[in-house]
């Protein structure tokens, strides 16, 4: 439960930041992409290119909310996305081979069918909660968040007569 | 006149649509404080990671010993560093981890002292394992032979070899020679067709290892890179080399038993690459064999030369039967040779000769074989005179051939010198000048002469 509330805050609070949404957009794509990719599986060691994805979202200014909320999110998929990764990752074993030939992508363990599936995944995850999740910040920010903002103050001065508590709570959960 | 404040000037009351409009906040497309977060986990890991890599790399080696029957006692100080990448050792032990009938564990190896510098640029540019120096002092070693005939110090046998039933107690020196030549030339020979059939146009593509399953994900596979056509493992070539050491036990108990040992070698590898020349020099003190020295030469193009020096080589030392087998035993052989082996080769092409001046060589025959005691009979008529008797060698590094027994030479220099006091006993008074016609004239001095000749032959054609 504290769990959902946490991510649920967290993105309600990406949500409403002053962050542009090319920076939410990309703190989601690399935290979900984290999230799917290996980091120091202990047999067989850490992988690079989670390293080098890691070090890309701290170097690009991006939304560092989104970013931990979508790689928390990403773990969870990851978990929960075993089988359908192996099942990918056995299709594409032509690739696993090749990369098995390329240190960079043998070392980021792209050789093991599973964590191939994976990564097939975590982009595919990426590039749809980026979409999704910068379009939710711009409908959010252009279409709802005026209208909250405009019953706030309703609230505030006393016009609002039904549940005005509640509705304090509501602006507190949503960052208002 | 009062203290009362002026009225405050009224203001306009504030409206929405009073507000200025709010210039987009300008966003920076890179964060400056990445960089140096990204630097300290730099510097963190740099501190950190001899914590994790040095423990790693002395684990590797343990588990290497191990994979060998062996292990390090816990008295042996191994360390490494990974910015000096050097490996150190003091007072190293290196035993069989598999106890003895007795309970105790035969030692392998020890070492006073060891160290290494590996060239870490270099390996990681050439992806082979370059060590720039390598040091060991105090060594000493044990090759003994166990119950079975076996080195009891090397690795357990094989599936393979536990088949072949190879009685492993008549093996000799002379045939483990041959068995390590024999593996070298089919380990060669492997890479030379792999070599020659990856530069075909239409030469396929090198297997890659079979995958591996994951342990901890079941259903996963993880494929491993395809080795290179030349370079299934990793080569092992260390450009500078100094190993000086004592008692080294040998297969057998013998006069060649080592006491001391030193040395030294340069580009030191199995596998050469182009512009490399091995060269590696030892002086070996043994228990009662005398010095030997060795120098080896060894080119990239398959070509060497090796020379080998020692003054001082019992004879019976060599016809023991455990080095030599039944060559020599039979002809129960004493006496002190003075060899000087000097073996060249090209390819598997061997070309080489030794040279060796035996002084008092006498024999004494454990067997009723009359071509053994006739063989006898003529080489005891030398009286211990000092023989020069150079021997041809060829055929190949792994089964080299006696190409000229060197008899002729013998008879026109030492064995002559033999004969003339077998002419002087049979005709005395007779000058030195008419000799070699008296050896024709004189049926008894022909006989000595042949009989000499036939016995050489006998005891280098066996």
């Amino acid at each position: 439960m504290y769990l959902t509330y946490k991510i649920t805050r967290g993105a309600i609070k990406s949500l409403v930041s002053d962050a542009a949404p090319w920076q939410i957009a990309v703190g989601t794509a690399c935290g979900t992409l984290l999230g799917f990719l290996p980091m120091w599986p202990v047999s067989q060691g850490p992988s690079p290119l989670f390293f080098l994805v890691l070090a890309v979202a701290f170097l690009v200014s991006c939304h560092l909310g989104s970013l931990l909320l979508f790689f928390g999110i990403g773990k969870l998929l990851a978990k929960v996305l075993l089988g359908p990764a192996i099942v990918i990752g056995m299709g594409l074993e032509g690739v696993a081979k090749s990369c098995a030939d390329v240190p960079f992508l043998y070392w980021s363990l792209l050789s093991h069918t599973g964590y191939l599936g994976l990564t097939i995944l975590g982009v595919g995850f990426a590039a749809a909660f980026a979409v999704v999740f910068t379009w939710a910040t711009v409908f959010f920010r252009t279409k709802i968040k005026a209208k909250i903002a405009e019953n706030a103050k309703l609230t505030k001065a006393g016009k609002l007569v039904d549940r005005p508590v509640l509705f304090r709570i509501a602006c507190w959960f949503l960052g208002l | 006149m009062t203290d009362a404040p002026a009225p405050a000037p009224e203001t306009a009351p504030s409206t929405p649509e009073a507000v200025a409009p709010v210039a987009p906040k300008k966003v920076k497309v890179f964060r400056w404080w990445g960089i140096y977060l990204i630097l300290g986990f730099l510097v963190l890991l740099f501190v950190v990671l001899p914590f994790i890599v040095n423990p790693w790399v002395l684990g590797k080696i343990r588990n290497g010993l191990a994979a060998n029957g062996w292990e390090l006692t816990p008295e042996s100080q191994l360390s490494f560093s990974l910015y000096g990448a050097t490996l150190h050792g003091d007072q190293l032990v290196v035993r069989m981890i598999a106890k003895g009938k007795d309970g105790t564990q035969e030692q392998v190896a020890t070492a006073t002292r060891l160290h290494a510098e590996v060239g870490v640029f270099a390996s990681l540019t050439t992806s082979d394992v370059v060590i720039t120096e390598l040091a060991i002092e105090g060594m000493s070693g044990n090759l003994r032979r166990g119950p079975d005939g076996r080195i009891a110090t090397l690795p357990p046998p094989t599936p393979d070899d536990e088949k072949s039933g190879t009685d492993y107690s008549k093996i000799d020196w002379v045939k483990w020679y041959e068995k390590g030549m024999e593996q070298y030339k089919k380990r060669k020979e492997a890479q030379e067709q792999a070599k020659q059939d990856s530069t075909k146009p239409d030469a396929p593509k090198p297997t890659p290892p079979p995958p591996v399953d994951d342990t901890e994900w079941p259903k996963a596979t993880k494929y491993q890179p395809t080795p290179k056509a030349d370079r299934h493992v990793p080569r092992v070539v260390i450009r500078k080399l100094a190993v000086s050491g004592n008692a080294v036990k040998l297969p057998d108990e013998s006069a060649f038993e080592v006491t001391k040992f030193t040395f030294n070698g340069t580009d030191v590898a199995l596998r050469q690459d182009a512009g490399e020349t091995m060269t590696l020099t030892g002086d070996v003190v043994t228990k009662s064999a005398g010095d030997v020295t060795l120098n080896l030469t060894r080119k990239p193009d398959e070509t060497g030369n090796l020379v080998i020096k020692a003054p001082a080589v019992p004879v019976e030392a060599l016809a023991g039967p455990a080095i030599s087998g039944d060559r020599l035993a039979p002809y129960g052989a004493s006496g002190v040779a003075d060899l000087h082996i000097d073996l060249t080769w090209t390819g598997w092409d061997l070309l080489g000769s030794i040279t060796s001046t035996v002084t008092g060589l006498k024999l004494a025959p454990t067997t009723s074989d009359a071509k053994t005691q006739q063989v006898a009979q003529a080489v005891n008529a030398l009286k211990g005179k000092p023989i020069a008797w150079p021997v041809k060698l060829g055929g190949t590094l792994f089964a080299p051939t006696v190409t000229d027994t060197g008899v002729e030479a013998v008879l026109k220099g030492g064995v002559l010198d033999a004969a003339k006091g077998i002419v002087t006993d049979k005709a005395t008074e007779k000058g030195t000048q008419e000799l070699n016609k008296q050896l024709d004239k004189n049926p008894a001095a022909k006989d000595a002469a042949d009989k000499a000749k036939g016995a050489l032959n006998g005891l280098l054609g066996k």
